[in-house]
């Protein structure tokens, strides 16, 4: 039988421990892929994942059950990567050591998978965190948990407090910095990409209405 | 910005060649191209906005194909995947689950029974001497008498124990120190059999494959660094064929300018002999 969070969550508020491996389980990876992209760095990533559970595990008596487990769950994890950042005292570098790079995406990998696609593909990942590395950490959070974690506007505004309209304004301005740095790497198609002049005349919009 | 009005802004975005929509356009156009993606199921409860912007697109070129680019990178922003981490993410999973009550009863039904009797005999032991505890076995059967106060006359009571009645409670504890004795005999001659009598199979089996696994990440790990050094090679002539062109170009240009004032020089000089000619 398959409980749902809030199920598993009551028990474990009651002792059954099982009941708590199981959520952990069910949400270890999102987790850890939530830290990875926001702080680049997979051992760091990982250290945030287990504290966060930790985290979980000694405030669960305290939690209400107001929100989601899983939004819970995020905002432990964003304060964790928000701690890490301030500690770093500098953006989220994407690191990519080459052996542990190479070795992962291989074992990580269908056998089926050639090596060219390989290649490309870790080519693509590599301009793609350097294009979110350029974003300011709230629209790349907004970012993140829009497109990796489908979560709503809404639920969204409420992990990272502020109005609703503030946050779809954060995804507009982080996808638009993409699109500029996607297209810069070559990687949108010249189809895709916006010519410079109609470009620089919605910047230039955008100045003026912050002004 | 924000206090120009309405008519004036869509003046500058006019001469700007810029979308002429209102203030709330961005919010509009983020809330389209993510509801777009959910099969009809609004994000929230924008529909009728929706609705409106949709007729916008209809007649907006800039607007749409602002769309098309952003959906194109969401499209890019989709082939982000991490690294898939080696082992499992949480390692204090089971040192929690250890501590649980459950798994704390488990651990102690692996304890074997000769064990658990010694601890049980040292607790009473133990306790029995905090307590003041004091048996007496006579006539009259067994009576036990405690009490966190020190009694006036301990050894006194202790010694009016009559001697051949205490050979009963004796001889009990000394058998059953004697069974105790020959459980942890029996237990530590006996072999650790688990472990070791299906080990050198199963380490065997775990070591071949692990080896091979590792052989498979090392080749697969290899034809990587060979593609990926062949594509920055690749990259690299792509960019030499560039700079000599460019160079090639650069002194073709050169030569022509050189040719043309040698060419004008001759001109130059003709004329001049022709002239003194005349």
């Amino acid at each position: 039988m398959t409980w749902t969070d809030e199920e598993l969550v009551a028990r474990s508020i009651r002792g059954d421990s099982d009941s708590f491996n199981q959520l952990i389980l069910r949400w270890e990876r999102p987790i850890y892929a939530l830290a990875y992209r926001t702080i680049g760095r997979e051992e760091d990533a990982r250290d945030v994942c287990q504290e966060t559970f930790l985290r979980a595990f000694r405030a669960l008596p305290a939690f209400r059950g107001q929100a989601k487990f899983s939004s819970w769950l995020y905002r432990i994890a964003l304060n964790l990567c928000r701690d890490w950042i301030r500690r770093e005292r500098r953006a989220p570098v994407v690191q990519f050591p080459e052996d542990v790079d190479l070795s992962e995406l291989a074992a990580a990998t269908e056998p089926a998978e050639s090596i060219e696609d390989l290649v490309a593909r870790r080519d693509m990942t590599r301009t793609v965190e350097r294009a979110m590395a350029k974003l300011p950490e709230d629209q790349r959070t907004a970012i993140i948990l829009k497109e990796y974690h489908g979560l709503t506007f809404q639920e969204i505004a409420d992990l990272a407090g502020c109005p609703l309209s503030t946050i779809k304004t954060r995804l507009y301005h982080g996808l638009t910095v993409l699109r500029r740095e996607l297209a810069k790497s070559g990687v949108l198609t010249r189809g895709e990409k916006r010519p410079a002049r109609a470009e620089e005349d919605h910047e230039s919009r955008e100045q003026r209405l912050r002004v | 910005v924000r206090n120009v009005p309405r008519e004036q802004k869509k003046i500058m975005n006019h001469e700007n060649n810029a979308c002429e929509y209102d203030d709330r356009r961005d919010e509009l156009f983020v809330a389209y191209l993510y509801d777009d993606d959910a099969a009809g199921r609004p994000d929230d409860a924008e529909t009728g906005e929706r609705a409106l912007f949709a007729a916008h697109l209809a007649t907006c070129a800039l607007c749409r194909r602002e769309l098309a680019e952003l959906r194109a990178v969401r499209r890019q922003l989709a082939e982000w995947t991490p690294p898939q981490p080696l082992g499992p993410l949480t390692t204090w999973t089971t040192m929690s689950a250890a501590n649980s009550p459950r798994r704390v009863r488990d651990r102690l039904a692996e304890i074997p029974a000769w064990a658990q009797v010694a601890a049980a005999l040292l607790l009473l032991a133990v306790s029995a001497r905090m307590a003041n505890l004091q048996v007496r076995y006579d006539a009259s059967g067994l009576s036990v008498q405690t009490g966190w106060r020190v009694p006036a006359q301990p050894a006194a009571i202790l010694t009016s124990v009559p001697e051949p009645a205490g050979e009963g409670w004796r001889a009990e504890l000394t058998a059953l120190e004697e069974r105790v004795r020959a459980e942890l005999r029996t237990a530590a001659s006996q072999p650790q059999a688990s472990p070791s009598t299906t080990a050198p199979g199963d380490v065997l089996q775990r070591v071949r494959r692990l080896i091979e696994e590792s052989e498979r990440r090392q080749q697969r790990e290899l034809a990587l660094r060979v593609a990926e050094v062949r594509n920055e090679i690749e990259a690299q002539r792509q960019a030499d064929l560039v700079r000599i062109d460019r160079t090639q170009r650069a002194l073709q240009q050169e030569t022509g300018l050189e040719v043309q004032r040698n060419r004008q020089m001759m001109n130059y000089i003709v004329r001049t002999s022709q002239t003194s000619q005349r």
